[in-house]
């Protein structure tokens, strides 16, 4: 499946906006693989921050848990942060999957710090992961009609509602599963 | 105002948010400031020197210090702290919280110990370890609560341990009144803190709501530093709602 009313160049352009907005800093000087947290210099609350503005603009509702929160709320806790609060091999190896091999991102690192591996093209991928699940028909009338007239919001042609996504953790849930069941990462662990 | 000249108000959690401005008002009306954050690194040690410098510039003394409240060692060595840099402590504040925002059903081992280390365990360390101090000066303990006390909130599992806050406010208020030291709690409505920038997106509800709803930093502060002052000597135990009317008009929208 793929969102053919919102381009990828789109999505990128408004997470530069919104750490641009967000950072007070220059969106063009925005490079799409800096760390946001080292590089640019966000902090946690700044995320929030981030990840408000890009829902507002695409009608999404993105993750608002991070990826090992979720790995051990659905596989078990203990399973992807250890007791003293570091990432452990199974979990480095789930987030390389997630979020690309990013650079500093390792087993041994402390779970607090993944943050600060996270880049504008992390950022990009999670909400184009779930405009990418725009549904064949509108979930209120059925028609197949959907159209972008500002190429951020998409709304249904036919009763002008409009689309409604998974959120972002649910699609993390589905995905931390199907990964799972395919790789065995936690259950050889 | 001069009504707390002199004294020297320690305020929990108070590089931002409700914290901060508790601490500019209670320097406003002449206290010293002890600025207490958990972290010293990065953002966190830089909030602490603004608020800090806040308070200097109402002419008034800051110094921040740090400590995990769930840790009864670290509070310890901040009471100890506080007293070696102030010499004294006259009005305890109890605000800083630390909470996930999740369905109580996916909360895991270390979510609710850290909830209920921090928010329940923390508030109790604090107190038993200024209280030698506040016992010298007759002082006024202030617990910061919120909504999430009385109403559910969405995703909200701090609700539950701001119900013991107040519980627990009418416990110490008895338990303390033979010493010369009050204790009281505010609770607070709907405020446009950093944490609201987390509620907003779990309660898309909020965004229906006027501005006329929110209460502002400094509205609460206004309450507590009632509370800090001896005007407020009579008041034992008790929880005072500042909400601008939005839990007591549960049957009718809040006015634009």
């Amino acid at each position: 499946m793929a969102n053919p009313h919102v381009t990828r160049e789109r999505v990128e352009e408004e997470v530069r906006a919104a750490l641009a907005t967000t950072l007070r800093t220059d969106a063009d000087a925005i490079e799409l693989d800096t760390s946001i947290v080292n590089g640019l210099g966000a902090t946690s609350i700044d995320f929030l921050d981030i990840n408000f503005r890009l829902e507002n603009v695409f009608g999404v509702q993105l993750a608002t848990q991070v990826l090992l929160d979720h790995v051990e709320e659905e596989l078990g806790e203990g399973k992807a942060i250890d007791r003293d609060g570091k990432v452990t091999a199974p979990a480095a190896e789930i987030l390389k999957l997630y979020l690309g091999d990013l650079p500093g991102l390792e087993a041994g690192m402390y779970a607090d710090e993944v943050s600060t591996v996270v880049t504008p093209r992390v950022v990009a991928d999670g909400v184009v992961r779930v405009l990418d699940t725009l549904p064949d028909a509108c979930t209120h009338c059925g028609a197949s009609e959907w159209k972008s007239e500002d190429g951020a919001q998409v709304v249904c042609g036919a009763c002008g509602k409009e689309a409604v996504y998974p959120t972002g953790d649910d699609l993390t849930k589905r995905w931390i599963h199907d990964v799972e069941g395919e790789k065995q990462l936690f259950a050889n662990a | 105002m001069t009504t707390l000249a002199g004294k020297v108000a320690l305020v929990t959690g108070s590089t931002r948010g409700i914290g901060r401005a508790i601490a500019l008002r209670l320097a406003q009306d002449g206290a010293d400031i002890a600025v207490h954050g958990r972290s010293d690194t990065g953002p966190s040690q830089a909030a602490a020197i603004e608020s800090c410098e806040a308070i200097r510039a109402l002419g008034r003394r800051a110094d921040a210090f740090t400590a995990d409240i769930a840790s009864k060692e670290e509070v310890g060595t901040l009471i100890e702290q506080v007293e070696s840099a102030f010499g004294r402590l006259d009005v305890l504040v109890l605000n800083a919280a630390r909470a996930p925002f999740k369905e109580t059903r996916r909360l895991l081992e270390r979510d609710l110990r850290q909830l209920v280390e921090v928010n329940l365990f923390g508030h109790v360390f604090c107190v038993q370890k200024a209280l030698p101090l506040l016992e010298r000066e007759g002082g006024r303990i202030v617990f910061i609560s919120s909504l999430g006390s009385r109403y559910m909130n969405p995703q909200y599992p701090l609700g539950p341990m701001k119900a013991a806050m107040e519980a627990m406010v009418r416990q110490w208020a008895e338990e303390l009144a033979g010493a010369g030291v009050g204790a009281n709690a505010v609770c607070a409505g709907l405020v446009k803190t950093d944490s609201y920038k987390t509620l907003r997106r779990l309660w898309p509800e909020l965004g229906a709501l006027p501005e006329s709803a929110y209460v502002t930093p400094e509205e609460v502060a206004d309450v507590v530093a009632f509370l800090a002052a001896p005007d407020s000597r009579a008041i034992c135990g008790q929880t005072l709602v500042v909400d601008r009317g939005l839990s007591n008009r549960v049957m009718r929208a809040p006015a634009e």
